[in-house]
C-alpha cells in the first residue's frame, strides 16, 4: 500500500520522463503535441495547501523547461495554471464541499465534472504557454488556433488516461 | 504591524504567485540572450544522460535512412575526390601553394535529442567543449545546413535549429547569386521563408538555395533547400518564397560542426570598419 505522497512523487517522475522522452518527440497530424505533464497538477489532492501547489507547479514546469531548452516558459504557464486551480476548485465545489482525503479525479466526481475542471486548467496553461513560447503577437491567430487544438488533444488524452490507470 | 500580517495572510497566494511569475520571466529574458546561457539547458549532465539513454534505443528506428544518407554523401565526396586525385590533371598543373590555408575544420557528432514542434527548437549533440565545440559554430548535416551551436557544456552542446524563430541566415540562389535572408515560421517543419528577393529576379520552382560568404559562420555553398512555391505578395516589392529545407529535421542523427579558423580575423577586421563609421 503506497500512500498519497509517494504516489504523487512517482507520478511526478513518470510524467516528466513521459513528456520529454516520448511526447515531445511525436507529432499528431502536423503540429499537435499533448502536454500530459499538467496532469500532475490536476490530480494533486484537495488537502494540498495553496502555496505548495504553486511551488510544485514551478518545479514540474521548470524540469520540463531544462529538458526542452525553454527556460521559464513551461514553469510560468504551469504556475499560472496552479494558481487558477485554487479558484476553479472553489467554483466547482459540490454543495457539501469536497472530501478532503480524495483527489479531484474522474472516479469520484464523474466524467463531466472532471472534463470541465481539467479542460479549463489545460486551456489556461496552453494559451499562456503558446503565447510565451512565440513571445510575440506576430502569429496571433495561428497561435490561438494551435493552443485550442492542443488543449483539446491534451484534455482528451488526460481523460482517457484516467480510465487506463483506473484503480482496482 | 498586525494589519500587515493580516494582509499577507489574506493575499499570500497572490503574492507568491506573482513572485514566481517574475522569477520565470527573469529566466525567459535571460535565456533570450544566447551568450548568457551556460546552465540549465539540455546539455547539462542529468538531462543529457537521460537523452543519451533514450538515444541508445531510439537511434535504431531510423538507422537505414541514416545509412542511406551517409552513403550518398560518401559517393558525392568520392566523386570530388577522384577528380582531384586524377594524375592526368594533377601532374599537369601541380602547384606548391604556400598561401593556401585551410579555413574550415569539421567535427562529426551524434544528435541525442531533437524537437520540431515548438516555436523555438533545439538539438542536443554528444560533443562539447572537450571536443573543441564553441558557441556560434556552424552545424550541417549530410544534406544541408542544420543550425548554429547555442551553448556548450563539457561533453554536450545545444544547437539552435533552423526551426527556431530566432534563427536567421543569409542565403542566395545558386544559379544567379541573388541573396536574401532565410527564416522559419511556426507550423511546418519542412518549409522556411526566403525574404528580400525583389521582383526582377527570375525565380523558378526547384531553384537551389545555398549559403553565401556574407555569413561569418557558414562556409559558402552549403545547400539550404529548394524553392517549392513562390508568389508576389501584395503591396511589397519582394517575393513571398517557400523553401523546402534540404535537411529533414524529423530524421537528423549525424551532424558536422564547422570551425571557421579565420573567424576572429574577419571579426576584428569588420569591427574596425564599424568602429570607423
Amino acid at each position: 500500500m503506497i500512500d498519497n505522497i509517494q504516489r504523487n512523487i512517482i507520478r511526478f517522475f513518470v510524467l516528466v520522463l513521459l513528456q520529454v522522452l516520448i511526447l515531445n518527440n511525436i507529432q499528431l497530424s502536423g503540429y499537435l503535441n499533448p502536454y500530459l505533464y499538467v496532469l500532475f497538477i490536476i490530480l494533486l489532492p484537495f488537502e494540498t495547501p495553496g502555496w505548495l501547489v504553486l511551488i510544485l507547479g514551478f518545479i514540474i514546469g521548470f524540469s520540463i523547461d531544462i529538458f526542452s531548452n525553454t527556460l521559464g516558459i513551461n514553469a510560468a504557464a504551469t504556475v499560472a495554471m496552479a494558481f487558477a486551480r485554487q479558484h476553479l476548485l472553489r467554483k466547482l465545489a459540490p454543495r457539501g464541499g469536497f472530501d478532503l482525503n480524495s483527489s479531484p479525479d474522474v472516479h469520484t466526481y464523474g466524467i463531466w465534472w472532471f472534463f470541465k475542471y481539467s479542460f479549463s486548467l489545460i486551456f489556461i496553461h496552453h494559451i499562456y504557454l503558446f503565447y510565451l513560447a512565440v513571445f510575440s503577437f506576430q502569429f496571433f491567430f495561428k497561435t490561438l488556433l494551435l493552443s485550442i487544438l492542443n488543449a483539446i488533444v491534451t484534455c482528451g488524452i488526460i481523460v482517457l488516461s484516467q480510465y487506463i490507470t483506473r484503480k482496482k | 504591524m498586525r494589519s500587515l500580517f493580516e494582509f499577507l495572510a489574506k493575499f499570500h497566494l497572490i503574492i507568491l504567485f506573482l513572485i514566481i511569475e517574475v522569477v520565470c520571466f527573469i529566466f525567459i529574458f535571460h535565456f533570450n540572450e544566447p551568450h548568457n546561457v551556460k546552465y540549465l539547458t539540455s546539455a547539462t549532465k542529468i538531462t543529457a544522460t537521460v537523452y543519451e539513454g533514450k538515444n541508445v534505443v531510439a537511434k535504431y528506428f531510423n538507422l537505414s535512412a541514416v545509412n542511406k544518407e551517409l552513403s550518398e554523401e560518401n559517393a558525392e565526396i568520392r566523386n570530388v575526390y577522384t577528380r582531384i586525385d586524377n594524375p592526368l590533371i594533377l601532374n599537369a598543373d601541380s602547384i606548391q601553394d604556400t598561401a593556401y590555408k585551410q579555413q574550415y575544420t569539421y567535427t562529426s557528432a551524434e544528435v541525442i535529442n531533437n524537437t520540431v514542434i515548438f516555436p523555438k527548437n533545439y538539438l542536443t549533440i554528444s560533443k562539447g567543449s572537450d571536443a573543441g565545440i564553441e558557441p556560434d559554430m556552424a552545424v550541417i548535416g549530410p544534406k544541408g545546413i542544420v543550425g548554429i551551436v547555442f551553448s556548450v557544456s563539457k561533453h554536450y552542446a545545444v544547437i539552435m535549429s533552423i526551426l527556431n524563430l530566432d534563427f536567421r541566415v543569409s542565403a542566395q540562389f545558386k544559379k544567379n547569386h541573388y541573396f536574401g535572408s532565410l527564416a522559419w515560421e511556426v507550423g511546418n517543419a519542412r518549409i522556411a521563408k526566403l525574404h528580400e528577393i525583389p521582383y526582377h529576379v527570375d525565380v523558378k520552382k526547384g531553384d537551389t538555395i545555398i549559403t553565401n560568404a556574407f555569413s561569418n559562420i557558414f562556409p559558402s555553398g552549403i545547400p539550404i533547400g529548394v524553392v517549392s512555391n513562390f508568389k508576389k505578395s501584395g503591396g511589397e516589392n519582394f517575393y513571398d518564397i517557400d523553401i523546402t529545407l534540404a535537411t529533414d529535421f524529423k530524421n537528423v542523427q549525424q551532424v558536422y560542426i564547422i570551425r571557421n579558423m579565420m573567424k576572429h580575423e574577419r571579426d576584428s577586421v569588420e569591427k574596425l570598419m564599424h568602429a570607423g563609421k
